[in-house]
């Protein structure tokens, strides 16, 4: 282990010492609300009144760099604080305010506590708030969204949300870091000089373009100042330090800070603190999240695979240095409301990584920076940042194996895997070039998007169906308020044929993605008008060269991404009406809809023929699949139709994260079973949970009959896994082999949950909720909720010792 | 066409063969192995199966019946399964799933349906289809149309049997079965027959004709705590084995993931509450097989 002996470092730390050093301290902090950022952009904002909004923002950040509180914490190597202290959410004003209730409840939810004091509290309430009302975006909402809609979004039964949109900057994108790693800010700054020189008196878009390039050359200013504060400080603790390695790393730090991102990145450490520096002031900069991180196994490589080879690193050292940076992750949380936090929860910043796939000629891009990507992601296992596997059919097994034993290693729930192939191809029909498609990411948790050129919008609305589905069956009214929500498509009770079923749904779904639209059209038109994003503008190709906003359209490509939730309940209550009611006459109508009303209460037999005896989506059988296929496409092709103000296009998704339970509180019960207010299906592509009975390749095949290319904004499928059936090597072959069957059936996405004890003892719980799980031996397998509770026992305190 | 009876088909069994395989399982079996974790698999004919727990108490079944088969029984059911005809399309009526029939009459087009289903797994897996019981081979002129069908469409073809069976019925099949997966269950004949109700006479016999015949064969054998655990009981198989010249072994180490099964299907079970082994026994028996040169398909 001669590689062993560190050459950039100095002597005295070892790699495995730090990260756990550096993850348990993170790991550590009380999450909580920092005002700073509030006192200092409220300030700000007062100072620039009457300039241009562009400027305006970029002054603010500018304000923010020069003035936040910095700290270098200790044992650090990649530095740059998110807020005053390490996780803590900042505050937004001018997009959205909290309400006294809100911030009261902060310290006190269950979900993203958030500790605030007394006194910022106050703070808020009294010296920042008052100045932003009606001047944050969220409030200026109300002269921008039509009243018809916000009726609409009055319901707490709503089909659709887009509001905390106006409350957020947009997020969900790929910042062209790469470019920053290249030419760093300073070669931006030049860019955006030379624009400026260039314009043409007679341009009818001078203004905008000249506001344009002179706020970037603010923010180049502001991001200098910036990172020599850092140095300075970095210098400053080093002649303090006793400790002579702490010192010298002090000094490594310092030199990086003067250096980066101003300036090109030259080595791998100053690519890793560049990019951390130039995504760090993005979420400084807006309230978005999901500023995603794009294909590090890529961009790193070049710096990486120089310093190896001209001796200046060692291969430890740079996962160490991974390592270093993957904790830093963590540093950035998002203060949203009580509803929003119950919808993501877990303080999802979701900045996602993505590792593998092919390079621009199409070829396996697999490198060793990727394995040890997978190596720092393993160490550090954070829920941030969000590492995603790209896989094309020239990557290789050995890569997925990788990923594989990582998994179950760990439990599962992340890794999830990207089917390259299709997804280029998708990209492509949305009118990518195929350079541009081959070089995508993840952005957030599944949403494919080419890198550093898209504004995306990616998580712009999710579109409750099961609710269109209710409205279908009763005439537009809503079941949980009784009004009429809807437009009216007719009465269950006068229909003839399954037909006039799917007619009636289809013109629901119809009538409110078209709300939908308008209402996120509106809110682009706000972001343009009141929060343009300079920052991630001047980082998104396109932008730069135009001179516009990445909120009017600046950026190379351009979409809105809106997630349709609830195919598995459109489409199982669907198979169960054709058959059921229709065919087989089964169940009336009248006690279909009496069901529906009353949440089965007085017909619970209904609820056990409604779950049992109509087919279900995920069990690979062609009737309810093609239900549920049917669903999906339907609401893919309607949102396809549009186009936003900067001249993007509306672009579908299939997922739906957590939000399957809130948006399950709105929907009464449904002709599937689903008991009323329960979530709904739990990944967007995914059969219902409990629902698909005959294990994975069942499961994986119905997924597939969903035309997941139309879906291009992501989709989700999620299976999970007893561990128990992953023990040998030959196991996760055939997972492999399961993995590349289903992408090739063209399955965009896939994520396992690998159930650990805790899980299997909630299945003893609530067996209903884990009705397909499956313990498989040779020549037999069984339900695990249907084996005896001793014998379920024994099976958890194996998987413990297998884990 | 041609019909069995199917007891379950079983997709992504990745415990009985090679790659990824669908299992069907037909039912019929003359051994009563009394730690079977499929003795729904035993009668020949289709029988009722009750899982108590999915019960909700109902009555729907006890209500469309012909012959009282089903009797109420406080919140759940008690069944007579000596009563009526073995026609039980009135199980369809249970709205839970709890009540069904186990065994199903169904046609060769039927089953090749459902083992087509997973053919793009089979391929990336270098999997197929398992034909396993009870014996399949007691329904050996079904099997046979299935094997054939499985062949020309190029589907790999592994049978799982007992070797208790006449050896024409073998040398039948034995040019459509890539891979016999072959139970030894015991050396002792006395030993055998105490716990499978049959003696192994015929089956070690058949063994050796398949392999000298050239068959594809992976022996294994299902460890049972105080029947054939012990060390010598594994080396005396494998003796046998490599008097053979078979080289694929492994041990199925018991365990009690079927005991419910037995209440579903109204036989007692005789080995309830019987310890199964330390991980680490289990390991030292398969690092022994291991080290004889054996190896695990």
């Amino acid at each position: 282990m001669s590689e062993k002996k560190k050459k950039l470092l100095p002597e005295g730390m070892d790699r495995e010492k730090r990260t756990e050093f550096l993850n348990h301290a993170m790991r550590s902090v009380v999450p909580s609300i920092c005002v700073e950022r509030a006192g200092i952009i409220t300030e700000s904002y007062k100072r620039t009144e009457g300039m241009p909004f562009v400027m305006r923002r970029a002054i603010a950040l500018k304000d923010m760099l020069e003035q936040m509180t910095i700290f270098i914490d200790e044992e650090e190597l990649i530095v740059g604080n998110h807020g005053s202290r390490a996780r803590a959410a900042l505050i937004f004003p001018e997009f959205g305010t909290f309400d006294e209730k809100e911030l009261d409840l902060m310290p006190v939810r269950k979900v993203d506590t958030l500790q605030i004091s007394e006194e910022d509290k106050k703070y808020l309430l009294e010296e920042i708030y008052p100045y932003w009302e009606n001047r944050c975006t969220g409030d200026r909402s109300r002269y921008y969204i039509d009243e018809k809609i916000m009726e609409v979004l009055d319901s707490p039964y709503r089909t659709f949300n887009p509001l905390s949109r106006t409350r957020s900057g947009y997020g969900h994108y790929l910042p062209n870091i790469e470019k920053v790693l290249k030419v760093g800010f300073g070669g931006i700054r030049k860019e955006a000089e030379a624009y400026l020189e260039k314009l043409d008196l007679m341009d009818p878009e001078l203004t905008e373009k000249k506001n344009f390039y002179q706020s970037v050359v603010i923010l180049c200013d502001g991001i200098r100042v910036f990172q020599n504060r850092f140095a300075e400080l970095a210098e400053h603790m080093a002649e303090a330090e006793k400790d002579g390695r702490r010192k010298k790393e002090l000094l490594l730090i310092a030199a990086n800070c003067r250096k980066v991102p101003f300036e090109p990145a030259d080595t791998f450490y100053e690519a890793l603190q560049s990019y951390w520096f130039s995504i760090l002031i993005d979420y400084c900069g807006q309230n978005g999240s999901a500023i995603s991180g794009g294909r590090v196994d890529q961009i790193f490589y070049p710096y990486y695979r120089r310093d190896l080879d001209s001796g200046v690193l060692v291969k430890e050292e740079a996962r160490e240095l991974l390592e270093a940076l993957w904790v830093k992750h963590s540093d950035i949380i998002k203060a949203g409301t009580y509803s929003s936090a119950r919808n993501n929860g877990g303080f999802a910043t979701t900045v996602n990584f993505v590792l593998g796939g092919v390079n621009a000629e199409g070829e396996d891009a697999v490198n060793e920076l990727s394995y040890l990507c997978l190596e720092a992601e393993k160490s550090v296992f954070n829920s941030e940042p969000n590492t995603s596997i790209r896989l094309s059919s020239r990557n290789p097994d050995r890569f997925m194996k990788r990923v594989i034993e990582i998994l179950v290693e760990k439990e599962g729930g992340k890794l999830p895997f990207f089917n390259d192939d299709i997804i280029i191809e998708a990209l492509q029909e949305d009118g990518i070039s195929l350079e541009d498609a081959r070089n995508y990411a993840i952005v957030g948790c599944v949403e494919p998007t080419p890198y550093g050129n898209t504004m995306g919008r990616t998580n712009a609305c999710y579109f409750n169906l099961a609710k269109c589905l209710e409205l279908a069956m009763f005439d537009g009214v809503c079941q949980m308020s009784g009004r009429q929500m809807g437009p009216k498509t007719g009465k269950f009770e006068d229909f003839d044929s399954f037909e006039q079923v799917q007619k009636a749904y289809e013109a629901q779904v119809e009538y409110f993605v078209k709300m939908m639209v308008s209402s996120l059209n509106a809110i682009e038109k706000l972001h343009a008008d009141y929060g343009p994003h300079i920052y991630c503008s001047m980082l998104l190709d396109g932008c730069m060269e135009s001179g516009r906003d990445c909120t009017r359209g600046g950026a190379k490509y351009d979409f809105t991404g809106v997630q349709g939730v609830g195919v598995a309940d459109v489409g199982d209550s669907l198979t169960a009406i054709k058959k059921l009611v229709f065919e087989e006459k089964r169940v009336s109508k009248e006690e279909l809809l009496e069901g529906m009303r009353t949440n089965f209460e007085a017909n619970p037999l209904l609820r056990h023929v409604l779950l049992n005896k109509a087919p279900k989506y995920g069990n690979d059988l062609e009737e309810a699949d093609q239900m549920a296929a049917w669903a999906g496409e339907q609401y893919c092709r309607c949102v396809r139709g549009y186009t936003s103000p900067g001249g993007g296009r509306y672009r579908p998704g299939l997922f739906c994260l957590s939000s399957n339970t809130p948006l399950g509180r709105q929907v009464c019960a449904l002709p599937s079973g689903r008991e009323a207010g329960t979530p709904l299906g739990d990944g967007g592509v995914s059969p219902k949970h409990g629902m698909d009975l005959l294990g994975p390749t069942a499961a994986a095949k119905s997924v597939a009959k969903i035309p997941h290319r139309l879906a291009s904004n992501g989709v989700n499928f999620n299976l999970k896994f007893m561990p128990t059936i992953l023990k040998t090597d030959a196991d996760r072959q055939k997972l492999v082999s399961l993995i590349r069957a289903y992408f090739s059936m063209n399955g965009m996405h896939i994520q396992f949950n690998i159930l650990s004890p805790e899980k299997l003892v909630e299945a003893q719980k609530h067996p209903e909720k884990y009705r397909s799980l499956v313990v498989r031996v040779a020549g037999y397998s069984a339900f695990f909720v249907e084996l005896d509770k001793d014998i379920q026992d024994e099976i958890i305190s194996r998987t413990l010792i297998g884990a | 066409m041609m019909r069995g009876n199917v007891f379950d088909i079983q997709r992504y069994s990745i415990h009985d063969g090679e790659g990824i395989r669908t299992v069907v399982f037909l039912k019929g079996c003359p051994l009563r192995c009394r730690w079977c974790a499929n003795p729904e698999s035993w009668e020949p004919d289709s029988s009722l199966f009750y899982v108590r727990s999915r019960c909700i108490g109902c009555g729907t079944c006890t209500a469309v019946c012909p012959d009282h088969e089903a009797e109420k029984d406080g919140d759940h059911i008690r069944l007579h399964r000596e009563r009526g005809t073995k026609d039980y399309a009135w199980t369809q009526a249970c709205p839970t799933g709890a009540l069904c029939v186990k065994g199903e009459r169904m046609d060769v087009r039927e089953v090749m349906e459902e083992i087509r289903k997973d053919r793009v797994f089979y391929e990336h897996s270098h999997g197929g289809v398992t034909f396993s019981g009870g014996e399949p081979l007691m329904q050996k002129e079904f099997l046979l149309e299935l094997l054939k069908t499985c062949r020309a469409e190029g589907i790999h073809t592994a049978v799982e049997t007992t070797g208790f069976v006449n050896t024409e019925v073998l040398r039948e099949v034995m040019p459509y079965v890539e891979l016999f997966l072959y139970d030894v269950k015991a050396m002792d004949p006395e030993v055998h027959r105490k716990w499978t109700g049959q003696s192994n006479e015929i089956i070690l016999e058949n063994l050796r004709f398949l392999a000298e015949a050239g068959a594809g064969i992976m022996v294994r054998t299902p460890m049972i705590p105080g029947v054939n655990d012990r060390e010598e009981d594994i080396r005396q198989i494998m003796e046998y084995l490599k008097a053979c010249g078979i080289r694929n072994y492994a041990v199925l180490p018991f365990h009690q993931y079927g005991s419910g099964k037995y209440e579903s299907a109204g036989i007692p079970y005789e080995l309830a509450g019987l310890p199964v082994h330390e991980e680490s026994y289990v390991q030292k028996i398969q690092g022994m097989i291991a080290a004889e040169g054996f190896q695990a398909i």
